[in-house]
């Protein structure tokens, strides 16, 4: 039948998406700690609040509806956000306790959010580094150095014994793979 | 095919941006592979995209600390991949679970023996007995035995050295820093409530401090919780006790509320059923509320952040912000809806997935899971459960809603006289028992009425036998034999004897008076039959007369078209395209051609609409692209016209013989998308649905808005015109059903307990069907707008309906894949 490898967040709605799990925990988990880290999160406390937000993940992603008023990003803004404030108030409950945690020295309202650019970046990023094994090596570094490190074709081409032409194709491939793997999630 | 001319710019940029589909890259990277030109030329284009800016962009360098971080949560969130497969967060109800301090494990506040001091002193905070018996001393009590440990604290049944009185002496577990001050506030907030006297609220005698630990002495109760009652009876309590425990916890709160005091955590467990031996024998223990105001000064059992199972918490206390009475009320909506349930109405294998249940999830109706309950009570349940405290009624209101409802059950004098008879002998179950009626428990304890009514109940079935039930009684009817049964008056429920599936009987319920002789006829409804062959979710369902019969024909997202006919034995036959999901399908005027519309995110997806004939299920020709994803179809009544509705607000009328777009206007309703289409009849005007909450009327020549009817709060998911064109009806998010005069764009509306995501109406216009986020398909009385049954059997949300063409059925699909047929009460 046919088949196709159609973007992550879809995948991840078919049962047994074992798999596309471990590539979504790959993708989103710097990212995860990124954000935390902005909204005032102490670097002790950001590994569990980040679980914490997984395993509210893994129970509602396989029914996330797409809907065209809300980008998955303000859906992962929401359930991020709602973490944080049980996080903080069972912070504040660490405090009355008297524990030494941290949490309990959190500010009352973080820091700005990460910004929509900020996101993407993050993601994209990231993307590239786990979806490495998914190509041949010349094709994957010959897209990271014109793209990323802003390099010019020309001068790829000669490092790595391509044609110019090879090395654009070459991002062609690996940008149209991040596309359709990130079809829905970097809105 | 290789491409033998060389791509414009344009698609050259577009290529190696990687925004071409795999098949047109294909062709053109062959062509660019070996091109020269298209190597200089893509050399000078500037190729510039979000996707490219965003991999330019330089990230904060992780250090190894982070990155050690990083590595640790990836391998433990990648454990928790099982549960992708289980996603729906469903725990049976498991009081156990619970940590709460309970007194309700002693039945009965005995002496117990003295307790030897072999052991070290589990009570530090005691000081050392004067006398025998004692475990200790506290301030001016002996502490004599201890009833109950939990997270509140320890209680002790104690003697007032000067009163000479029992006590159930609460040391409270003050929360960690005890600072002077909180103790203080604590002492002065337990000194206000012992002010507060109310029948249904258990006040302390005394608050004090001693050898540093805060404490209250209390009246020492006989009986048990609440909690301890749920467990015993493991399911749904009699409705009579439920309304009598509501309004008495109701009475409390509404004392305690007017006097400024919040409980913070009303549960069963803090409910305390006191047993009064002196009172008349059979006479209903009564209510008192325990620990109340004791949340804000007590520690939780467990430690810091792990606190015990919050299930009955408010939305808004859940999200931690700053509470007042109204969170009690919702807490006792979760209360009343245990009592009547023996569920709870939010569960999670975790505390997570509970806090997110309770702040995101509406939980199926009590009636849903016991049809017997007054739909009142189902609707004060639901009213108390909203999640904005602003929509929940008060204390009292509560109160006189329960009170109103216990009256309607028994407004017959008939009542007075059994509570005037308490005394009177108890008639054994010949005394109750006619003919055909063959008593399952022994009474109560409550006499029987003298005055029974006779209940003829009329049933297809030769031989059938239905129980019917009042309050926590229950006979047997034999229906076969069409004799009157002798029931005393009252509210009845009524199930069938033997199990019919799913299928309930309908009526469900019924009320006799005295004396009354009438005739009941019976019919079996809900679910028929169901299939599962969708492996992700239904998109849209029709009925359909193909092969000389009835089928139900379903578009899912898994890209299936699923051909079923439930009389047959056969498996359904299943049609797949490898477009995109399907989002919903709908049947020509003539009946002779199907139209699915699919579509998605992502640059692979398809937009399309499909036909496909009925007969054959062989594709036709001349599919539409859509330009984003199609959510809505219609036919118009006139030949080859066709409507389609899209995820972007693109909306578009098709002349379908040359597959074009006749008239199209983008971002109708906002650009929030369009999910519902209907023609009126004679097809000049056409009705869409959107994500602005809005209905609008086109007219189909030009796609001009005639009218836009405003009603919904959130976006509107389905749509039909009754027959006649006068009137619509539309669902939505906002969780009403509302039916519009078109003439004058009034709507009345009626109030839904969860976002309905789909709409059928009757062939005769006269009942609608809905189906709805709670897994909930309800069949609607247009004429009285009300809800007449409600029935359960999806795992998840309904996310389309239909109706049969006789109106004796209806049809629904649903996100658990599964397509189900249901019979409808008359």
């Amino acid at each position: 039948m046919f088949s196709t490898s159609s973007g992550l967040l879809e995948r991840l709605r078919h049962p047994h998406a074992t798999r596309d799990w471990d590539r979504f925990v790959d993708l989103y988990a710097p990212l995860l700690f990124a954000w935390a880290d902005r909204l005032g999160v102490p670097r002790q406390d950001a590994a569990d609040l980040v679980q914490d937000v997984f395993a509210t993940l893994v129970e509602k992603l396989p029914t996330f509806e797409y809907d065209p008023a809300k980008s998955f990003r303000t859906w992962l803004k929401a359930v991020l956000h709602n973490r944080l404030r049980a996080w903080r108030r069972k912070g504040a409950g660490a405090r009355r306790v008297g524990g030494d945690s941290a949490v309990a020295d959190l500010p009352a309202a973080g820091g700005p959010d990460l910004d929509a650019a900020e996101y993407h970046a993050h993601l994209a990023r990231r993307a590239l580094d786990v979806m490495r094994a998914d190509f041949t090596p010349d094709t994957w570094t010959a897209c990271w150095e014109v793209v990323v490190n802003g390099r010019s074709a020309a001068a790829v081409a000669a490092d790595l014994g391509l044609t110019v032409n090879a090395v654009y194709l070459a991002k062609a491939r690996v940008l149209r793979r991040l596309r359709e793997e990130l079809a829905g999630l970097l809105d | 095919m290789p491409v033998p001319l060389c791509p414009a710019p344009a698609q050259l940029e577009a290529l190696v941006l990687g925004r071409l589909t795999e098949t047109v890259a294909d062709d053109l990277e062959r062509h660019v592979s070996t091109c020269q030109r298209c190597g200089q030329k893509l050399q000078s284009l500037a190729g510039e995209d979000a996707l490219l800016r965003a991999l330019r962009q330089p990230l904060p360098r992780e250090d190894s600390r982070r990155r050690a971080a990083v590595s640790a949560v990836i391998a433990a969130a990648k454990k928790l991949r099982p549960k992708l497969d289980t996603a729906t967060p469903t725990l049976p109800y498991d009081p156990g679970s619970t940590q709460e301090y309970d007194p309700g494990s002693t039945q009965e506040f005995r002496p117990e023996p003295p307790t030897t001091p072999a052991v070290p002193n589990p009570f530090p905070f005691l000081r050392p007995p004067q006398a025998d018996g004692e475990i200790g001393r506290l301030g001016p009590y002996r502490v004599l035995a201890v009833l109950g440990a939990g997270g509140m604290g320890v209680v002790f049944r104690a003697e007032d050295a000067h009163l000479r009185r029992l006590v159930a002496l609460k040391v409270i577990k003050a929360k960690g820093d005890s600072s002077p001050r909180a103790r203080e506030q604590f002492l002065a907030e337990a000194r206000a409530l012992a002010r507060l006297e109310h029948d249904h609220v258990v006040t302390a005698y005394h608050a004090g401090e001693d050898n540093g630990v805060p404490y209250l002495a209390m009246p020492l109760l006989a009986g048990q919780t609440l909690q301890g009652r749920v467990d015993e009876a493991a399911g749904p309590l009699p409705v009579a006790e439920i309304l009598r425990v509501g309004r008495e916890i109701a009475t409390g709160l509404a004392a305690a509320h007017a006097h400024g005091f919040v409980h913070r955590d009303v549960k069963p467990a803090n409910v305390w059923l006191e047993s009064r031996p002196g009172a008349a024998a059979g006479s209903p223990p009564r209510v008192k509320i325990l620990d109340f105001g004791l949340a804000v000064v007590a520690a939780e059992d467990a430690p810091a952040g792990v606190a015990g199972t919050p299930a009955y918490m408010a939305p808004e206390q859940a999200a931690g912000r700053v509470v007042d009475g109204r969170a009690d009320l919702f807490s006792l909506g979760c209360v009343l809806y245990v009592l009547a349930t023996g569920r709870l109405p939010f569960t999670g294998e975790t505390r997570t997935a509970l806090l997110i249940s309770i702040a995101v999830d509406d939980p199926p109706p009590v009636r849903a899971a016991n049809p017997g309950l007054p739909v009142a009570l189902d609707e004060l349940i639901g009213r108390l459960l909203r999640k904005e405290p602003a929509d929940r009624p008060d204390a009292a209101a509560v109160a006189a809603a329960l009170q109103g409802i216990e009256d309607a059950r028994r407004p017959k004098p008939s009542r007075r006289a059994w509570l005037a008879a308490t005394g009177a002998a108890v008639l054994g179950a010949a005394g109750l028992t006619a003919v055909g009626v063959r008593k399952l428990r022994p009474p109560s304890g409550r006499p029987a009425d003298p005055d029974p009514a006779e209940v003829t109940f009329e049933y297809d079935e030769p031989d059938a036998r239905i129980v019917v039930r009042r309050d926590d009684e229950e006979w047997v009817v034999n229906v076969g034999d069409k004799l009157p049964a002798s029931l005393p008056p009252g509210e009845y429920a009524l199930r069938p004897a033997a199990v019919a599936g799913t299928r309930t009987l309908w009526p469900a319920t019924v009320t006799v008076a005295a004396g009354e002789k009438k005739t009941v006829a019976l019919r079996l409804v809900g679910e028929v039959a169901a299939h599962r062959e969708h492996s992700l979710p239904v998109g849209g369902v029709a009925v359909v007369t193909r092969k000389g019969g009835v089928f139900v024909l379903s578009a899912g997202q898994d890209r299936t078209l699923v051909a079923w006919n439930p009389a047959l034995q056969d498996r359904p036959t299943v049609v797949w395209h490898k477009d995109s999901p399907l989002r919903c399908v709908a049947v020509s005027t003539d009946g002779r051609t199907v139209a699915t519309a699919c579509g998605g995110i992502g640059p692979r997806a398809v937009q399309a609409v499909r036909f496909w004939d009925v007969e054959t299920l062989e594709p036709l020709g001349g599919a539409l692209a859509g330009r984003s994803q199609i959510n809505a179809v219609a036919f118009s009544p006139t030949p080859n016209c066709l409507v389609s509705g899209e995820n972007d607000g693109t909306l578009t009328v098709w002349d379908t013989r040359r597959a074009a777009a006749l008239t199209r206007v983008e971002k109708a309703h906002d650009g929030l998308g369009v999910f519902a289409a209907a023609f009126l009849p004679g097809g000049s005007r056409v009705l869409t649905a959107g994500g602005d909450g809005t209905v609008v009327v086109w007219d189909v020549a030009d796609l001009k808005p005639v009218r836009t009817l405003v009603g919904h709060a959130k976006p509107v998911r389905g749509l039909v015109v009754l027959p006649g064109g006068k009137q619509a009806a539309s669902v939505g998010d906002d969780a009403t059903v509302r039916v519009w005069d078109l003439a004058t764009g009034q709507a009345r509306a009626w109030a839904t307990p969860t976002a309905v995501r789909a709409l059928a109406g009757s062939p005769d216009g006269t009942r609608l069907v809905t189906g709805d986020d709670a897994g909930m398909v309800r069949l609607w009385d247009v004429s009285v707008g009300r809800e007449v049954v409600a029935f359960r059997g999806h795992a998840k949300g309904v996310t389309a309906v239909a109706f049969t063409p006789d109106g004796r059925r209806a049809v629904s699909g649903g996100q658990d894949g599964t397509v189900r047929l249901w019979e409808l009460p008359q």
